[in-house]
């Protein structure tokens, strides 16, 4: 399965104007190594990449579709249902 | 140009004349021309233009129709500001850019002038505002200013002023200055000219401006003369 870590590459990176603006930050306390990042418009941003990633893969994007699918008719009604999907395909895709 | 304000942050936009589709590898052999003289982590085609990038200090827009520069200044603006020049230069010669118009230059900066809370000297010296009135808001937890003008001297411009606590620490004084000039130019060095009159107005109409009602900014200005 692909993995689910956040893809720096795909965050905005912080400009000179972002670093120099007299604004009020979102997230003052981010951590510095991640710069003053704008994070509701940067996780958009990473949510969307992820989104497009997921749909250029045909199976990845049926199985996508598949899941909300079965959200959708409630078929999966729990949390703890989806991650145990998750976890069988995990396994599945190891062996 | 002699800076005296420790300036942080400077940036233009220049607008020309659309050119031709940018094709092939112009914008990319265009980079490798800057990268001679100018240092850039990245460069990434946008949109049939391109972004040069060092991130967090230096980034250059270019496409068919407009240059837009940034720079967080960490060492001297004079420096800062013959590199711009330099870079305007080269993608004028490049792209064949024969006449351009500076759009808009700004520059800002941070000045610590002591203990005072500057937020509560704009509210106190300068508005002219009840404390009660400020009420209708809610919770105001700073108060800034923002200028509006024309300057019609031997070179126009138009101007746009801000003067506020900086918000991450409202001890420290924030002044950005923008200016658009109204005039066509064909040389590189109007860029010059744009940089250095919006210098001059904000290290001297708008000093002279704050001196008139933060005291502890004439301490400021007798360090800086010193």
């Amino acid at each position: 399965m692909r993995s689910r870590e956040p893809d720096r590459s795909a965050l905005r990176s912080v400009t000179p104007d972002d670093r120099t603006r007299n604004a009020r930050r979102k997230a003052p306390e981010t951590d510095p190594s991640w710069g003053r990042v704008d994070f509701i418009s940067d996780l958009m941003r990473l949510s969307r990449r992820m989104s497009d990633e997921i749909n250029a893969d045909p199976a990845e994007a049926a199985a996508l579709r598949e899941s909300h699918d079965q959200v959708r008719e409630g078929r999966i009604v729990s949390q703890e249902e989806l991650e145990e999907r998750y976890r069988r395909q995990d396994e599945e895709e190891r062996q | 140009m002699r800076p005296e304000l420790n300036l942080n942050y400077a940036s233009f936009v220049i607008e020309y004349p659309p050119l031709p589709p940018l094709e092939g590898t112009e914008l990319s052999d265009l980079f490798a021309v800057i990268r001679h003289t100018h240092e850039f982590e990245s460069f990434r085609s946008v949109n049939g233009g391109a972004v040069l990038e060092s991130e967090g200090v230096r980034r250059v827009e270019i496409d068919r129709s407009k240059l837009a520069f940034q720079e967080a200044i960490e060492g001297d603006f004079e420096s800062v500001a013959e590199s711009a020049v330099a870079l305007t230069q080269t993608v004028q010669s490049d792209l064949h850019v024969w006449q351009f118009r500076v759009d808009q230059v700004t520059l800002r900066a941070v000045v610590g002038l002591g203990e005072q809370h500057l937020s509560a000297v704009l509210q106190e010296r300068v508005l002219a505002l009840r404390r009660e009135q400020y009420a209708a808001l809610g919770n105001v937890s700073l108060v800034a200013l923002r200028l509006f003008g024309s300057e019609r001297g031997v070179v126009p411009f138009d101007w746009q002023v801000e003067v506020a606590p900086l918000v991450a620490d409202p001890h420290f004084l924030y002044l950005e200055t923008v200016i658009f000039p109204n005039a066509l130019g064909g040389e590189a060095e109007s860029v010059q000219n744009g940089l250095r009159t919006a210098y001059e107005f904000l290290a001297g109409n708008v000093a002279r401006f704050v001196g008139t009602f933060l005291p502890s900014w004439q301490t400021f200005e007798g360090r800086r003369q010193a």
